[in-house]
């Protein structure tokens, strides 16, 4: 969410635009993946979800996937009210 | 369905050039507890991280009823209790329990004081003792069809250790349970059957005297 936000600043600063946020994002994901794996006790939490019958792979697909299409429904709104404003 | 058999073949695992595990055979049926002894450093936990799908060796052959099994947490069907731990800090344990225990055993669990005292608590707020205590319990009453515990006995005290105990035969009437420990008079207790890895290679242990011949102990406590 933290990111969603950093990305919509930027993106209502004019600084950066749809694409360009969306490249923000994904390599926002790859210090997020990045950070865990490598944290040792961020690791460690993958056994509880393993042992939950839930591969780390899909889980992080599912996540990030999740979080693009809220970030997505999200722009599209506030593009969509920054248009009604600028009619009305 | 009839009871699963887990299968481990042919494993082959070294590090740095030494050679850990060479000729490895291990099976454990849903219903009994298979205790695994061997001195430190011979690759127990090795084998089990192997078994779950968490080390890679350079050759392995993992089978449930004959289907081989590239990840055995994958779909579920091996748990694992690993040495530190593992439970998300941040989480209600109330929630944690809800996705992770087997319903058939949901009132067993829910019934435990360690879970009656501290279901709304976090595991971040938990002591060590007491949740590894918990850890131990869930990952027991998980899902899997098969258990895999790394040292359930140690930092435990006697009374935990026997309640543990019941625990792990009560779940092994429909689970297969794989157990090791350097506490070897518990997992006897609890074991119906124990394999002792010696120079990278599994020896089924028949009597507590083999014990003494392959030179894992000096005497019987």
């Amino acid at each position: 969410m933290t990111i969603n936000m950093i990305c919509i600043y930027f993106l209502l600063r004019g600084e950066v635009n749809v694409v360009g946020s969306y490249v923000l994002k994904v390599l926002s994901y790859g210090l997020i993946i990045g950070f865990q794996h490598y944290n040792y006790n961020a690791n460690k939490a993958f056994f509880y979800f393993r042992n939950a019958g839930y591969g780390i792979d899909k889980l992080y697909l599912y996540a990030l996937t999740c979080d693009a299409l809220a970030y997505g429904v999200l722009l599209s709104l506030l593009k969509l009210f920054k248009y009604w404003v600028s009619v009305f | 369905m009839g009871q699963r058999i887990l299968k481990t073949d042919s494993v082959h695992l070294e590090f740095d050039g030494r050679k850990i595990l060479q000729d490895i055979y291990l099976s454990c049926r849903q219903g009994e507890v298979v205790g695994l002894l061997g001195r430190n450093g011979c690759g127990k936990s090795s084998l089990l991280r192997i078994i779950f799908g968490t080390l890679k060796p350079s050759y392995k052959h993992v089978s449930i009823d004959d289907r081989y099994v590239y990840k055995g947490y994958d779909e579920g069907r091996v748990a694992y209790l690993p040495q530190h731990n593992y439970l998300p800090q941040n989480i209600r344990i109330e929630n944690l329990a809800e996705i992770i225990i087997d319903p058939q055993f949901v009132d067993g669990f829910t019934s435990l004081p360690i879970y009656q005292d501290h279901y709304r608590k976090k595991p971040s707020q938990l002591s060590g003792g007491e949740l590894r205590q918990l850890e131990t319990l869930m990952c027991i009453y998980s899902r899997a069809d098969f258990i895999l515990l790394d040292e359930p006995f140690t930092h435990v005290s006697p009374v935990q250790a026997e309640m543990f105990k019941g625990v792990i035969r009560k779940c092994a009437e429909v689970k297969g349970i794989i157990v090791t420990d350097h506490q070897y008079y518990n997992i006897l207790d609890v074991a119906d059957r124990i394999v002792l890895i010696t120079d990278g290679s599994t020896k089924a242990i028949n009597n507590p005297d083999d014990l003494i011949r392959y030179g894992y102990i000096n005497h019987i406590i």
